[in-house]
Order: structure tokens, then C-alpha cells, then sequence
């Protein structure tokens, strides 16, 4: 399991989105990041680099 | 005696049960459990009395619509219901009044179905238990110290207890099975597409899906039957004709080819006691009944569960953000803080999850080429207590569910038993995209071949 996330890249993140956080629940989210993070690099297993991503949304067929 | 929906319909049918009658006895027996288990947070006593009376002069006039008129259903509360309350559990919602029914709502009416309430969620579908929204939580009818897993917790639990015959879920990551195991009844995800989302509050746009919890998978085929069909208005539904879901329900499973994902719940996420022993009754009773069961092997369920995870979370905060900013204190402790950990995902990990969602999607599929089905666990064990589920436990115990979520495929649990506590076990079984009927007619199968039907919780009458 690696450690959480940094205090400086931590509160980077959150400060883009206006969410109005104490310093205690900063902590609190910050020391779980280590899931999100341990997910985030299980994703990026080796691949090439023209695999594309999934396609939820099949494209429309456009009425004339 | 609490009937099934089919065995309501034929009786409703022959002019044996009056809709009307059984709707007040529901609704009585709904109100007075209801401090116990909490499954409802809003009851509709006058709707569901109009809709019984027009059911019941159908029934007189021989114009009965079909097999789900005048059966008492709950629509979980993120279903639009025009006039009534819509709050997703939520003090975020808590007074919002749709001006529509969603597509669902509408679906189920225009069958004839008599709605009871608004049934309890985890909070916008991703954030129970939790004990500081405007509701409490619906609690486990076979034992209410007991979690009934989420987030179509309320559906779950008005199930199993009989007020409601069948009522809606959905399903992001496991919110109709992981409650249809806990709580012991069936529950089918259907295939991403198959079913209209309009009117339904969004969890994860790409993940979400629409379906019925009801006591038995031929109940669930009949609650999905009218879900199903190409709704224009709703960019993720399938182009596709609509599907015959009920002619072939009895036909049995002679022939067809399982593959267990036996490394799922033996040594990815060991499973308990008795849920191990529910998949491997599944197994077997299939094969008796003429199956032919197999092994399958796939990835790990951790790698499934990191795309299924970073994709739902990203997902959900982009739904929430505007809510974020202005109403952040309105939502509980929960949820909240999920999403303000899911707001440190990157784009670069969004997109990753995605392009190893493909790569997931593209191995399975190919297992599939030599089986029909697939089946694993539901849950990992029968229900802890209420008090278990944390804050991050979704983020940290193994998921049997959200592997069907990426991949889009049909997934139905059923139960398969009692575990070593006395209380439900589910297993799943998974089926190719848009090969719905199959999954269903396996289930009915096994249900036909066991007793696990005839009991219900001790406070169900």
C-alpha cells in the first residue's frame, strides 16, 4: 500500500473545485487516498499506445 | 400466505383477489413494519388506492392489462414521480417535486401496477448506511440489526418482508444484487442499454442501469418485460428490438455451458462459508438439471474493481460538483467525503480506467465464447450488522458486482441458501450482453429445483 497523497499535490487538487472543507476533514480524505491511488495505478496496465478507450455511447445514426 | 406476482396475477386473473384488498392489506402491513425495517420513506396511500380501484374495475370489466395489474410495487427514490416527493434520500433533494415520471415509473403504471411509496436509498445511490439524512436507513427484515447492502436498500428490504411485491432498483456497481443477496430475494441488472434511465437521478452515467427486485426471477422477468424497449430519449439506450424475456422462461437449461469464476471467491476475495457453499449448490443443481459447468479463468477481481471504482467516482462527481459547492453540509458525512475523494481522480486516471474497461470487456467476451453463463458470488457474506459498513468500505472490500457494470453484461443474484448465521447467500449469474432471457431462465430454474422460495423472514405475514 503506498502513502497517501501529499499535502501540497492533496490540496492542489481539492482547491480547484471550491468545496468548502475544513482542515480536519482535508486530513481525514487525504489519509484514504492511498485507495484511490493504488486503483489509479492498478489501471495502467502496460499497453500500446493506440489502444483506445471504451466507447459507452454508440454513435447516433443522423436523420436526414 | 404472501403471493408471487404470478401467482397474484393468476389469482387477480380469476377474479380471486381483489386489487383493492390487496393493496390495503400491503399497505397495512407496510406501515407497520416500516419502524422496524425502514424500507419506506414516503408512503402513497391515495395513489395507490386510485391506482387499485381502476385496477380492480379492469378486473371486473375483463380488461385486465397484463400479469402486473393491480400488483403493489415501491419505486426506490431516485424514480421521478410526478408530484411526489424525489429526494434521493437526501436533504440536498428534500423538496423536490418532479414534474414527470421517469420512463420506469411510467412503464409500470401504464401496466397497472399500484404504487405503495418511495423507498429508502443509500443517499444518491452511493452513500449508506449513513444515520444523518433526513431518513434513517432501511434495515434487514431477516434480522434488523442487519445490513441490507445498497443502494437499493429500501427495495431490498420491502421485498423480503412482502409489503411490496416487486419494486425498482439500480444497479452502478451492484445496487440491485448486492441487496437481493443480503436480503434474499432475486434481482436482475439487465444489460447496460436495455432499459430506459429517463427520470432516474445518475450515479455514473456510464455504468448506470435500471431493474427489478422481486422474490422470484420469474417475477423479476415480468417487472423487466415493460422496462425494456429503444427510448430515443435517453442517449444510452439500445437501438435494439425489444426482447421476448418470457416465452422461453421454463424452457430449463439443458445444454447450456457455465463457467464458474472460481478464483473470484476462492482466492481473489475468499468468500464465507456459506456463500461458497450457495455457488457451489448453483453449480450443482444446474449440472443436474442438465448444464454442463465449467471453470472459467479471468483477471483478478481487484483489476475489475479499480476501473469499476475510478470510473463510478469520477463519474458521481461530476454529477455532484455545482451540489458540492453550494450545498456541501446537506449531505451526509458519507457521501460527501466519497466525493470529495473521488474529486483527486485525473482525467489521465478517468481515461486509463476507461481504455482498461475495454481491454477488460474484450477478455471476457472472449471467455464467453465457450459458455453462456458465468457465475460467481453475489456478496462475500451473508449481511453484517448495520453498524459494519464504513465510510470507505466500498472502496476497500472486494466486489462481486461491478465487474458486470464494466463489462455491461445481464447479471442476476439469486438466492442460493441460508450461510452458517441463518441468514440469506446469493450467487450471480451473468450473461452475454443482451442475452437477458437466458440469465433469467437459469434462475428460474434453480429456484424451481430448490426450497429456498418457501421461507421468508420470521416478521414477513
Amino acid at each position: 500500500m503506498p502513502d497517501p497523497m501529499d499535502k501540497p499535490q492533496f490540496d492542489a487538487l481539492i482547491a480547484r473545485h471550491g468545496i468548502p472543507l475544513t482542515e480536519a476533514e482535508k486530513e481525514g480524505i487525504r489519509a484514504v487516498t492511498v485507495y484511490t491511488m493504488t486503483m489509479a495505478e492498478r489501471v495502467r496496465t502496460p499497453r500500446d499506445v493506440s489502444v483506445e478507450m471504451a466507447v459507452t455511447f454508440a454513435p447516433k445514426v443522423a436523420t436526414p | 400466505m404472501i403471493p408471487t406476482i404470478a401467482e397474484a396475477a393468476a389469482l387477480i386473473a380469476a377474479k380471486k383477489l381483489s386489487p383493492v384488498e390487496l393493496m390495503k392489506d400491503r399497505l397495512a402491513k407496510a406501515e407497520a413494519l416500516n419502524p422496524q425495517i425502514h424500507a419506506f420513506i414516503r408512503f402513497t396511500p391515495e395513489l395507490a388506492l386510485e391506482q387499485a380501484k381502476a385496477a380492480e374495475a379492469r378486473q371486473m370489466a375483463g380488461t385486465l392489462k397484463g400479469p402486473l395489474d393491480g400488483i403493489p410495487i415501491g419505486h426506490k427514490d431516485i424514480y421521478e414521480t410526478a408530484g411526489i416527493r424525489t429526494t434521493a434520500h437526501s436533504r440536498v433533494l428534500i423538496d423536490h417535486v418532479p414534474q414527470k415520471d421517469a420512463a420506469a415509473v411510467r412503464a409500470w403504471a401504464e401496466a397497472g401496477t399500484v404504487t405503495l411509496g418511495k423507498l429508502a436509498t443509500h443517499e444518491f445511490a452511493w452513500g449508506g448506511p449513513s444515520f444523518d439524512l433526513p431518513w434513517p436507513p432501511a434495515h434487514n427484515p431477516w434480522d434488523t440489526k442487519r445490513f441490507t447492502a445498497g443502494s437499493s436498500s429500501g427495495t431490498g428490504a420491502a421485498v423480503a418482508a412482502g409489503v411490496i411485491l416487486g419494486g425498482t432498483g439500480s444497479d452502478t456497481g451492484g445496487s440491485i444484487r448486492g441487496p437481493a443477496a443480503l436480503c434474499g430475494t432475486a434481482g436482475i441488472k439487465p444489460t447496460y442499454g436495455l432499459c430506459s434511465r429517463v427520470g432516474v437521478l445518475p450515479l455514473s452515467q456510464s455504468l448506470d442501469t435500471v431493474g427489478p427486485l422481486a422474490w422470484t426471477v420469474e417475477d423479476c422477468a415480468l417487472l423487466l418485460d415493460p422496462l425494456t424497449g429503444h427510448d430515443p430519449a435517453d442517449p444510452s439506450s439500445a437501438n435494439r428490438p425489444k426482447p421476448d424475456l418470457l416465452s422461453g422462461l421454463k424452457d430449463g437449461v439443458k445444454g447450456l455451458r457455465i463457467g464458474v469464476i472460481r478464483h473470484f471467491h476462492e482466492t481473489d476475495a475468499p468468500v464465507s462459508p456459506g456463500v461458497a457453499a450457495g455457488i457451489a449448490d448453483v453449480a450443482k443443481t444446474l449440472e443436474g438439471l442438465g448444464a454442463t459447468v465449467t471453470e472459467v479463468t479471468l483477471p483478478p477481481i481487484q483489476d475489475f474493481n479499480a476501473v469499476g471504482w475510478i470510473i463510478l467516482a469520477a463519474d458521481a462527481f461530476a454529477v455532484h460538483e455545482p451540489w458540492l459547492r453550494t450545498k456541501y453540509r446537506d449531505y451526509g458525512e458519507f457521501l460527501r467525503e466519497r466525493l470529495v475523494l473521488a474529486s483527486t481522480l485525473t482525467a489521465s486516471d478517468y481515461l486509463q480506467a476507461q481504455r482498461r474497461r475495454r481491454e477488460l470487456c474484450d477478455i471476457v467476451a472472449k471467455a464467453m465464447e465457450d459458455c453462456d453463463l458465468l457465475l460467481t458470488a453475489a456478496a462475500l457474506s451473508e449481511a453484517p450488522l448495520i453498524t459494519v459498513p464504513g465510510k470507505w468500505t466500498s472502496f476497500e472490500a472486494p466486489n462481486f458486482t461491478n465487474p458486470f457494470n464494466i463489462t455491461g453484461q445481464p447479471a442476476l443474484t439469486v438466492c442460493a441458501g441460508f450461510g452458517e448465521h441463518g441468514l440469506p447467500v446469493g450467487a450471480q449469474l451473468i450473461g452475454r450482453p443482451f442475452e437477458d432471457a437466458t440469465v433469467l431462465r437459469a434462475g428460474h430454474a434453480y429456484e424451481q429445483a430448490t426450497s429456498w422460495r418457501s421461507r421468508r423472514p420470521a416478521i414477513a405475514a
